[in-house]
Order: structure tokens, then C-alpha cells, then sequence
């Protein structure tokens, strides 16, 4: 078996994961880290082609470490807003979370 | 020294005495003490007025004497409309000069006499007014220099009369007078208006300097120093012999046959004797009436250049009719004025009579065409005619002045209620009896020496219009004397009070200045006087500046035909296409020197001078030698007469005066004034002749003087012939107004009242339906599709996953 597929396999796997993780889970919190799994999946992704493509082009590797600081400060804003939310309503169940409507 | 350059000044001065009391009354009203001015102010009116007289005066002392005749001008562009330039200003040539002297004179004179004739009347400022705006517009119209500028001045004229007649409104009488004059007047001058337009469309201009002054730079007429007599214009050359001509002259002349009472537009100058009688002599007699004559004077070359025209097979030249007309005037108002008993109606039938000899006068001058083709030119009827307008403004005006001092002592306007004046009003009855002498022809009077010249004109003309004017003057001689022996001569026949009671002198009562019933006739006060006694002199010695063998007058007002106007008839279309020769030769010596007399004033050489008298035969090169040069070297009066021995007038050689002819004439008239004035005495005596008295006439002598009592039955012809259809018309148009006219439009409104209504609810169903419809489908539409925004974000998440699954669903199939 390729290992290039095997790579992708698991990174396949992880992204599921994390999908299921932000369409189920009802803790904010919970969809955040679910939101850093799909991430690492891509970063996964992104390193497995750029090792098993062409070694000398380290693109892959750059970009895995961009896309690691983009999302910690997104789990920085993130985290930010959601206790900004529980401080107002004192929980954070998205299910609740559905004034941003007509 | 006061000159020519003053003129302006003269007819403004009574505008602005009619201004002062018209803002004066609108002041006093504003503050709320009535409207009504004191007395005082007529005083006013009156210095202004003579103000006016003393630069008219002046004014025509420059033109006639100090600038032998040069013409003043002063204008400036007023109106372009197209290529057309009419410029307003003022012209006085020797005509409108002696027209000054008259019409200040007479006006000054009245305005004097009114302070006594209208004292405690309680409209007095008001005449004040009113006849100071008719002098102004009355001098105005003698110094326009321009046809549209003397038709505002016309009009302006006809307004004030209109409101003098009327002046006392509260008379039914005098309300329907006024009405009736202002409306027959307007038909005239309907006339007037269209000729006028039809001369400028033809010739493009009004100007009196483009149309009739014999002038190089028809504009400029006081910066050339030119010698202007009256004369074809350079604008007339081209209309010179067509008969488009004689119908621009009919045309203007139907003005002055409304404003100068001519057959048949004269009906309403007797009715306008209701006006006071200061207003009839001033309007009524020796100014406004005598307008149309100046009219006709003025545009005289219009008359005169014109070919004949042809009128249902009769062929005439204008002047022709114009005589004719006046012919018939003159006699059928003389035959009305013999059986009137108003003394003013009397006088005004007079006046009519008179104006149609000076038509006869106008008339008579000009050129005629023998059979041979010949051209003839008859010089002496325009100054002839002008001649009689001045004298008949004295006299007439003295007269109706005369009577108005008779009114007012005796209460009563009816001669037969008079009788015996001489005795009581002494002053009244001295200037009455020279009036009427001067009327009537005796002869040193001023009417003498005119009527004769007239006479002398038709003489040339026609001797049919001669025995006919010869007629009308011993009939003038009757009528006067019936006047003179039964108001003045025998005794006092009480007055209103003997027939009627006293009955406020037949609504006359405005004459009746409070004191009681009228007793005795009493003398008039000084202020009446004086001017009576100021007119008394002039018709006494207006005449002499006129006389056969030293017509001072004729030399200065005159009319003479461009050259080449009198060769045979055939050659003159091709010398009007030149420019009339005296217009270019005329600038030649002297031309440029501003506002200094062409010629130095020779002294006046009296008797021999050559006289624009009687008819010159023209040799048929009249362009030759004297003919070319009148306007330059010939002084318009007396100057010496070697000097223009070949001057215009006389082009075919000299012409002395037919001292024969005028003996002959001057006997002839004297012999028919002294027949009526015998047959008036001897008839009136003890008012032998009562054709009143039931059974005096026999049936066939009734009519004829029924036929004269009742003037002609023309008011009664014209009620029945005119008004009455007038009316009939009204009243059928207004039927038709009402049942169709409004109909339609009622009908129009309802109809179109149904359709909006109709359209409303289509609006409110059909268009605000489809609009609100929409609408109300997009908010149904919206409400069902705001249910998908749940708001919840793993809601939207869910949704695009699976877009991206059925994106990759649909991504896979196709590799």
C-alpha cells in the first residue's frame, strides 16, 4: 500500500472526526477543538503531499506552519467569544445561541 | 431767450398738472380726508396752462419768425419692431406752429374762463384734470412727429372728451352723449389705425420727416438747417401715383371724419354739447374737431400723390371725396342749424358745418389731371383750409364761450326763452355780436378773409362746389342772425321760469349757481370776461395774416408736390423711382451748420412777393431751373421776391395773385352774408317767423322744416339701421352664448366630471390593486422563506456539508 494513502486515510479519518464533532456536539468549547481537529487533518494533508511529492519544496511544510498560527489565534478569538458569551447568558449551549435571525 | 428747444416743455406742462391732481387726490384719500381737492387748486391748472401759452408762444415766434419757417426736430429711437424704427420726439414745422398758437391760446383762454364758469361746482378739480390732460394730449398731437405718436395723442384726446361730455354723469343725457361720441368717434378711428398700419407696412416708417417734409436726411431735420416745407417724403417716392396711396388716405381720412364730425360720422358732436360749455368750445369746437382737418393737412401728400381710385365704376381722387364730403356737411348742417333752439346745438351744428369748409378747403388744393394729362397743381386750398381752422378756432370758440356767459346769466339754453341780452349782458353781447360777424363773413372779421380764400380754392377746383360753399355761407349768415335777433334783440322773455316753472333750468341745473330763480339775466364775472373779450380781439384781427395780396399765412403754411410730380401723368412712375430731386439737392448750401436758418431773413417784401396762388398750368419740364431748388434758396416766408423769383411754387413762371377773381369772390360772399343776414333780421324781428305754431306751414313747407328740426332723421336712420340690428345681434349672439356656447362647455365639464370619476375607481381597483398585490405576494413570500434562517450555526454548518458532499457527489461520477 501506498504510504502517501495511508497518510490520507487517517487524515480522511481525523476530518470526519472533527466534522462530527462541530455538527454534533453542543458545548461551543467542544465544537472549537473539533474545529482544531479538522485543521490538523489539512496540516496532515499538506506535509504527506509535500514529503511524498517533491522533498526539495519545503511549500508544504511553510504553509502547515502558517496554517498552525492562524488557527491558534483563531482559537484565541474564538475562546475570547465564547466567554463573552457565557458571561451574558451564564452557559454555552449553541443550541440557545440562535438570535442572529430575522 | 426761450426757443424752439422748449417744445417738449409745452405739453408737459398740463400732464403735469393732471398728474398733481390725480396723485393729490389719491394722497388726500390715502389719508383719509376724501378724495375731493380744495377749489384752490384749479389755480394751479391754470398758471401751468399759461406757462404752456407763453412757451407755445415763444415756441412758434422762433419757428415762424426767427427761423423763417426751418422746422424743429428732436427725436430719438423709440420702438424697433422688424426693420421698422419708430423714434418718439417732436417736430414743429410752420403748421404745427400756428397750430400751438391756437390751441395754447384757446386752451389758456378756456382753463381762465372755467375758474369762473365752474366755480362751486363740486366736481370742479376734476374738470381741472380733465381738461388739462385733453390740452396736453391736444399739444402733443401738434408737435408728434411721428403718425403713431399723433395717434396716441388722438386717442389720448378722444378719452378726455369722452370723459368732458360726460362730466356731469349723473345726467342720463349727458352719460348716453358721451358714450355715443366715444363710440362713433372709435369707428373712425378703426379707419385711422388700419391706414396707418397699411403706411408703414408699405413705407416703414410714421415719420412725418420721412413721409412729408421735402427734407435730405428725413431725420435730422434741425442739425441741417433746411428750409422743410410740406411736401412728398423720400419713403413716398415709391407709392407716388398708385392707388394704394388713395386707399391709405381714405383710410386715414376716416379718422378725421370721425373726429372733425363729417357725413356721416357727425352725430355725436351735437349730442356732446352736453358736456360743459367751456368743454365745447375748447373740444367741441375750435381744437379737437379741428384735428381731423389737421390730420388730413399733415398726411396731406398722401391725398395729393395718390392716382385716382375707381369705386363701383366712379372715378375720384381723394381730395375729391374729401371736398364732397365736405361739401355735404357743410350745407346739411347749416340747413339743421336753422331750426335748433338750443343755443349751443345751434353752435354746434355751426362748428360742423364750418370743419366741412375746411374739408372743401383741403379738398379743392392739390394737383388734378386734365384730359390732356396734364397735371395741374391748385395751391391755394391747404392753407386756405388751415387758414379758416385758425380763425374758426377763435371765433367759434368766443362764441361757444359767448354762450356758455349767456347760459350762465340766463339759466336756459333755449333762444326762445331769451331775448333782449343786449341790454343786460353788455360785455357778453359785444364779443357775441363780433363772433358772429366774423362767423357770418363781415368783412374785416377774421372769417371773412378765410372763407373767401376757400371760396377762392373751390373756385379753382370746381365751380359746382363753389356755388355750393357760396350757399353754405349765406346759410352760415342766416342761421347766425336767427341766433343773434332772437337770444340778443328784442325783449327778455323770462327765462326757464316763464315756460316751465322753475324747474332747474331742464336738468340744466349745474348752470344754476344758487341763486334762486333766474329774474333778470345777469353779466357774467370778470374772470368769464376776459378771455371773451381776448377772443373777441383775435377773431376780430386773426384774419390779417392772411390777406389776398400779403398772405403771410399761405407763404408759411403750405403744400407744394415734389418735382416732377406735374408732368403729364404717363412720365411720372418713371421719376418716382429717382430720388425726389429737392431731398438731394437740398443739402447743398448751409447743410451742416446745426440749428442756424438755411436762408438769413430777408426783409419782408409785402405785395410783391409771388403768392402759392391760384392754378399753374406746368410745362412738362418742370425739372428744369426753379423747380430743383425750392427748399434751399427759397425762404418760406416773404423773403424778397427776386431772390426766388423761380421758386417751387410758381415752377412754370410766376403766378400773380387774380386780384379780379378776388374782388369778384369777396363781393360774391359779401352779397350772400349781407342776403342772409337781411332775410335772418327781417324774418327774426319780433319773431315774426314762428314755424312752430300750429298751422304756420302748409303740409308740403312742414316737411321741409321738419326735415331740417329733426337733422335729417340720421339719428333715427342710424337707431333703425344700425343700432337696432346691433342689438338684435347682441341679444341673439347672447342666446346663442348661453344655450350653445355654454352648453358645449357645460357639457364638456360634465363629461369630463363622469370620466374622472370613472378613472378614480379604475385608479383605486385596477392600479393600486396590481400595486398592493404585489406587494402583499412578496410579504406572504418572505414570511415563508425567513423560516430557513433558524439562526443556529451548526444549522448553516449542516447545510454546506452536505453542499460540499453533493458537490463531490456530483464531481465524482464524471471522472
Amino acid at each position: 500500500m501506498d504510504p502517501l494513502n495511508a497518510f490520507l486515510i487517517v487524515s480522511a479519518g481525523l476530518f470526519s472526526v472533527g466534522v462530527f464533532g462541530v455538527l454534533t456536539r453542543r458545548n461551543a468549547v467542544a465544537i472549537l477543538m473539533s474545529i482544531e481537529l479538522m485543521l490538523n487533518a489539512a496540516n496532515l494533508n499538506l506535509i504527506a503531499f509535500a514529503r511524498f511529492g517533491d522533498p526539495t519544496v519545503l511549500a508544504g511544510q511553510v504553509f502547515a506552519i502558517f496554517v498552525l498560527t492562524v488557527a491558534a489565534a483563531e482559537a484565541a478569538v474564538g475562546l475570547a467569544i465564547v466567554l463573552c458569551v457565557y458571561r451574558n447568558i451564564r452557559h454555552i449551549n449553541v443550541d440557545d445561541l440562535h438570535i442572529l435571525k430575522w | 431767450m426761450v426757443d424752439v428747444h422748449y417744445t417738449p416743455i409745452i405739453p408737459l406742462l398740463p400732464l403735469v398738472s393732471f398728474a398733481l391732481f390725480v396723485l393729490g387726490a389719491s394722497v388726500r384719500s390715502w389719508l383719509g380726508k376724501g378724495a375731493r381737492l380744495s377749489d384752490q387748486v384749479a389755480y394751479v391748472s391754470v398758471a401751468l396752462m399759461g406757462v404752456s401759452w407763453l412757451l407755445a408762444l415763444a415756441v412758434a415766434f422762433d419757428v415762424l419768425v426767427l427761423r423763417s419757417g426751418q422746422p424743429y426736430y428732436y427725436a430719438y429711437p423709440w420702438l424697433s419692431v422688424g426693420s421698422v424704427l419708430i423714434r418718439f420726439g417732436f417736430m414743429v414745422d410752420p403748421m404745427s406752429a400756428v397750430m400751438l398758437i391756437v390751441v395754447a391760446t384757446v386752451a389758456f383762454g378756456v382753463q381762465w374762463y372755467s375758474l369762473g364758469y365752474i366755480a362751486g361746482d363740486e366736481k370742479q378739480p376734476r374738470f381741472f384734470a380733465y381738461l388739462s390732460l385733453f390740452s396736453s394730449a391736444m399739444l402733443a398731437l401738434v408737435v408728434a412727429n411721428t403718425l403713431l405718436e399723433l395717434f396716441f395723442a388722438w386717442e389720448i384726446m378722444g378719452l378726455a372728451s369722452y370723459l368732458l361730455i360726460g362730466f356731469w354723469y349723473e345726467k342720463p343725457a349727458a352719460m348716453r352723449a358721451a358714450k355715443k361720441a366715444f363710440v362713433v368717434t372709435r369707428v373712425g378711428d378703426t379707419f385711422f389705425f388700419i391706414g396707418m398700419l397699411w403706411l408703414v407696412l408699405q413705407t416703414g416708417t410714421t415719420d412725418f420727416a420721412n413721409l412729408v417734409l421735402g427734407t435730405a436726411h428725413g431725420g435730422a431735420l434741425s442739425a441741417t438747417g433746411e428750409n422743410a416745407v410740406i411736401t412728398g417724403g423720400p419713403y413716398l417716392k415709391a407709392l407716388m401715383g398708385t392707388t394704394t396711396l388713395g386707399w391709405i388716405a381714405l383710410l386715414i381720412y376716416g379718422g378725421a371724419v370721425g373726429k372733425s364730425a363729417q357725413f356721416p360720422l357727425h352725430v355725436w358732436l351735437p349730442d356732446a354739447m352736453e358736456g360743459p360749455t367751456p368743454v365745447s368750445a375748447l373740444i367741441h369746437a375750435a381744437t379737437m374737431v379741428a384735428a381731423g382737418v389737421y390730420l388730413v393737412a399733415r398726411m396731406y401728400p398722401i391725398f395729393d400723390l395718390a392716382a385716382p381710385l375707381t369705386v363701383l365704376g366712379i372715378t375720384f381722387r381723394p381730395l375729391g371725396l374729401v371736398a364732397l364730403v365736405g361739401l355735404g356737411t357743410a350745407l346739411m348742417a347749416a340747413y339743421i342749424a336753422f331750426s335748433q333752439s338750443d343755443i349751443k346745438r345751434i353752435l354746434a351744428y355751426s362748428t360742423i358745418s364750418q370743419l366741412g369748409f375746411m374739408f372743401i378747403g383741403l379738398g379743392c388744393g392739390g394737383t388734378v389731371v386734365g384730359e390732356n394729362g396734364v397735371r395741374t397743381f391748385l395751391a391755394i386750398g391747404f392753407s386756405a383750409a388751415m387758414f379758416h381752422l385758425m380763425t374758426h378756432a377763435f371765433f367759434k370758440g368766443l362764441l361757444f364761450l359767448g354762450s356758455g356767459s349767456v347760459i350762465h346769466g340766463t339759466g336756459t339754453q333755449d333762444i326762445w326763452k331769451m331775448g333782449g341780452l343786449w341790454r343786460h349782458m353788455r360785455w357778453t353781447a359785444i364779443t357775441f355780436l363780433i363772433g358772429y360777424a366774423a362767423l357770418a363773413g363781415v368783412a374785416p372779421l377774421a372769417g371773412f378773409w378765410s372763407k373767401d380764400q376757400i371760396l377762392e380754392a373751390a373756385w379753382e377746383y370746381n365751380r359746382l362746389i363753389f356755388w355750393g360753399a357760396l350757399l353754405g355761407a349765406g346759410m352760415t349768415a342766416f342761421y347766425m342772425t336767427r341766433l343773434w335777433t332772437v337770444a340778443f334783440t328784442g325783449q327778455w322773455s323770462g327765462g326757464e321760469a316763464a315756460a316751465t316753472g322753475h324747474q332747474a333750468v331742464g336738468g340744466h341745473g349745474q348752470h344754476d349757481h344758487g341763486h334762486g330763480g333766474h329774474g333778470l339775466p345777469h353779466e357774467s364775472p370778470r374772470s368769464m370776461l376776459i378771455p371773451l373779450v381776448a377772443l373777441a380781439g383775435l377773431a376780430a384781427v386773426a384774419g390779417f395774416v392772411g390777406l389776398p395780396k400779403a398772405n403771410r399765412f399761405g407763404e408759411m403754411v403750405k403744400y407744394v408736390p415734389p418735382p416732377g410730380w406735374l408732368e403729364p401723368a404717363g412720365a411720372v412712375e418713371e421719376h418716382a423711382l429717382h430720388l425726389p430731386t429737392p431731398l438731394r439737392m437740398a443739402q447743398a448750401p448751409g447743410g451742416t451748420v446745426p440749428d442756424s436758418p438755411a436762408v438769413p431773413h430777408s426783409s419782408p417784401a409785402e405785395g410783391d412777393s409771388p403768392r402759392p396762388y391760384g392754378a399753374q398750368q406746368l410745362a412738362p419740364e418742370p425739372l428744369q431751373g426753379g423747380a430743383l431748388s425750392f427748399p434751399t434758396e427759397e425762404g418760406l416766408p416773404a423773403v424778397g421776391g427776386e431772390a426766388h423769383a423761380g421758386a417751387a411754387h410758381t415752377p412754370a413762371g410766376h403766378h400773380e395773385v387774380d386780384m379780379g377773381l378776388v374782388w369778384r369772390i369777396g363781393l360774391l360772399s359779401t352779397l350772400a352774408a349781407l342776403l342772409g343776414i337781411l332775410l335772418g333780421a327781417s324774418g327774426y324781428r319780433g319773431r315774426r317767423f314762428n314755424f312752430r305754431a300750429p298751422g304756420a306751414l302748409t303740409p308740403m313747407e312742414s316737411a321741409v322744416y321738419a326735415l331740417s328740426l329733426n337733422k335729417f332723421y340720421l339719428d333715427e336712420i342710424y337707431w333703425a339701421i344700425l343700432v337696432t340690428p346691433l342689438f338684435w345681434v347682441t341679444r341673439t349672439a347672447r342666446a346663442v352664448d348661453q344655450a350653445i356656447i355654454d352648453g358645449l362647455v357645460n357639457g364638456a365639464g360634465l363629461v369630463t366630471r363622469g370620466i374622472s370619476v370613472l378613472s378614480r375607481l379604475v385608479d383605486i381597483w385596477v392600479v393600486d390593486g396590481l400595486v398592493n398585490f404585489s406587494g402583499w405576494i412578496c410579504g406572504r413570500l418572505g414570511q415563508g422563506l425567513r423560516r430557513l434562517q433558524t439562526g443556529q450555526v451548526q444549522n448553516y454548518v449542516l447545510v454546506v456539508f452536505i453542499g460540499v458532499l453533493l458537490v463531490i457527489a456530483a464531481l465524482v461520477p464524471s471522472r
